[in-house]
């Protein structure tokens, strides 16, 4: 007959053995093959793949506890339900028990987020990748916004707080356009979420909107790894209608932001957008009215101003004509005069002339006769003696020349 | 042949109003036709100035700032 110990105390040793060894909680990676939720408690299994063949190489169950996983989803910005996905790889800070009864079980106290963000950040780096090379980063920017994007086709929860936001902003904007958003309702968080909204596109009628928008209210890093999807990215890449993204996260950009035709911070800023749009298209309107408005103004200004110069130009002119024949006739009648004036003086100073010819004339005659002439030094013809005085000079005229003479006495006649 | 006045176009009225200008300056106008020529242009000239008002009117009325809503495209 063998020594032996009862089972129970083969589990307490054991128990004992782990309990010194593993005092302290390690952190492991692994890969979770299974995640199932009871009660509040997460039951995990968790594993290691032999990276050649894929072959499980390591294997163990673990759980965390509803306290535990209240406390971890706190203490992180968003819950941890994103990265207790079925084949995530993680880090976990485990507790080693054993317990009598129930037997090995590791108890999940922490998880490693920086890690689990460092993967999903590779993962998006992947993505990218693929969708670059695909040349599908691009594709949805080369579709122009419209410039009054009226029809907007909104795929959001109903109760996601962003678009209560989104839909106050559009339907109460205070320019007061009229603008048209239909819900295509998806879930925004979770496993669904890209599946939801790559549903809800295709039922997108793209005659009948003008753009789609994308938007939920904020949310953490976690969250925003539901719209890393490749093939989220893809539908939203190849969508025919421009896709507005507001997925509400402050500085990371996902992979269907990064598709997107733009992308904005939050839901709000999306409607701003639009509404800016819609504003400078708008007041570009107002401006070309009023330039048009102007430029008419202008061309009848013009036509009264030559109009009205023309009336200045014409009594101008009329003023210059009249004045012009009026200087012509008096110009014509002063030369009139002077013309006459000229005949007449030239026919008096002839007859004077004449006149004085023929007084020449006759004296000689009598000269001829022998009878002499008296005149004074002058010249005058003396007729009476009593005209001249004693002592005078006197010019007696013979036909042959003339003697001077002084006058020595004067006897009258009777 | 003189086209009546109100028959005229705004520009068949302003050629002539030119034209009337241009023969006072050259002085191809006899004497006796000078004030009705001068009547006429004058007439001319209050038709064009009249017509310019009504388009401006129009002009007016038709661009009164306008804050209609944008609605369908």
């Amino acid at each position: 007959m063998q020594e032996a110990i009862s089972l129970y105390q083969l589990n307490q040793y054991i128990k004992q053995v782990i309990a010194v060894n593993f005092d302290e909680a390690i952190w492991i990676r692994c890969e979770l093959a299974s995640v199932r939720f009871n009660k509040g408690h997460v039951y995990l299994e968790l594993v290691e793949n032999n990276p050649m063949n894929t072959q499980v190489i390591a294997q163990l169950s673990a759980v965390i506890w509803a306290g535990d996983y209240l406390r971890i989803s706190g203490k992180m910005e968003g819950q941890i339900i994103q990265l207790l996905k079925q084949g995530a790889e993680v880090q976990l800070l485990v507790e080693l028990q054993f317990h009598e009864r129930y037997g090995f079980k590791l108890n999940i106290r922490d998880i490693d987020l920086y890690f689990a963000l460092g993967k999903l950040e590779i993962q998006r780096r992947e993505i990218m990748l693929r969708l670059q090379q695909e040349e599908l980063i691009d594709k949805n920017k080369k579709i122009n916004i419209p410039l009054v994007p009226q029809k907007i086709a909104v795929i959001s929860s109903s109760t996601a707080a962003g678009y209560a936001d989104f839909m106050a902003h559009i339907e109460n904007n205070v320019f007061k356009y009229d603008i048209q958003a239909t819900l295509f309702p998806a879930s925004m968080q979770g496993d669904k979420a890209a599946s939801d909204i790559i549903r809800q596109l295709s039922k997108i009628d793209i005659a009948k909107y003008d753009c789609v928008v994308i938007i939920r209210g904020g949310g953490s890093k976690l969250d925003l790894a539901d719209f890393d999807s490749y093939e989220l990215g893809k539908h939203i890449a190849e969508f025919k209608l421009p896709v507005l993204t507001g997925i509400g996260h402050e500085i990371d950009v996902s992979i269907a932001d990064l598709v997107a035709n733009r992308s904005f911070k939050t839901p709000t800023a999306v409607a701003d957008f639009l509404l800016t749009n819609m504003r400078n298209f708008d007041l570009m309107l107002k401006e070309y009215h009023s330039a048009i408005y102007q430029i008419s103004h202008e061309i009848v200004s013009q036509a009264e101003n030559n109009l009205t110069q023309q009336l200045i130009d014409l009594n101008w002119k009329i003023r210059h004509f009249s004045t012009s024949s009026l200087e012509k006739l008096a110009n014509i009648e002063f030369q009139l005069k002077v013309v006459v004036r000229k005949r007449l003086d030239s026919a008096f100073d002839k007859l004077n002339h004449q006149l004085k010819s023929l007084d020449h004339l006759d004296y000689q005659q009598v000269l001829k006769r022998g009878y002499t002439i008296t005149s004074d030094s002058n010249g005058n013809a003396i007729k009476f003696s009593r005209s001249m005085k004693v002592g005078q000079n006197m010019i007696t005229w013979f036909q042959d020349g003339k003697i001077n003479s002084k006058i020595e006495n004067i006897i009258p006649n009777g | 042949m003189v086209k009546k006045k109100t028959e005229l176009s705004y520009e068949e009225a302003n050629m002539e109003i030119q034209r009337i200008l241009d023969r006072l300056e050259s002085g191809e106008i006899a004497m006796d036709h000078i004030i009705q020529e001068v009547e006429r242009a004058t007439e001319l000239i209050h038709y064009c100035k009249s017509k310019l008002h009504q388009i401006s009117d129009k002009l007016k009325q038709s661009f009164e700032p306008d804050t209609q809503q944008i609605n369908e495209k």
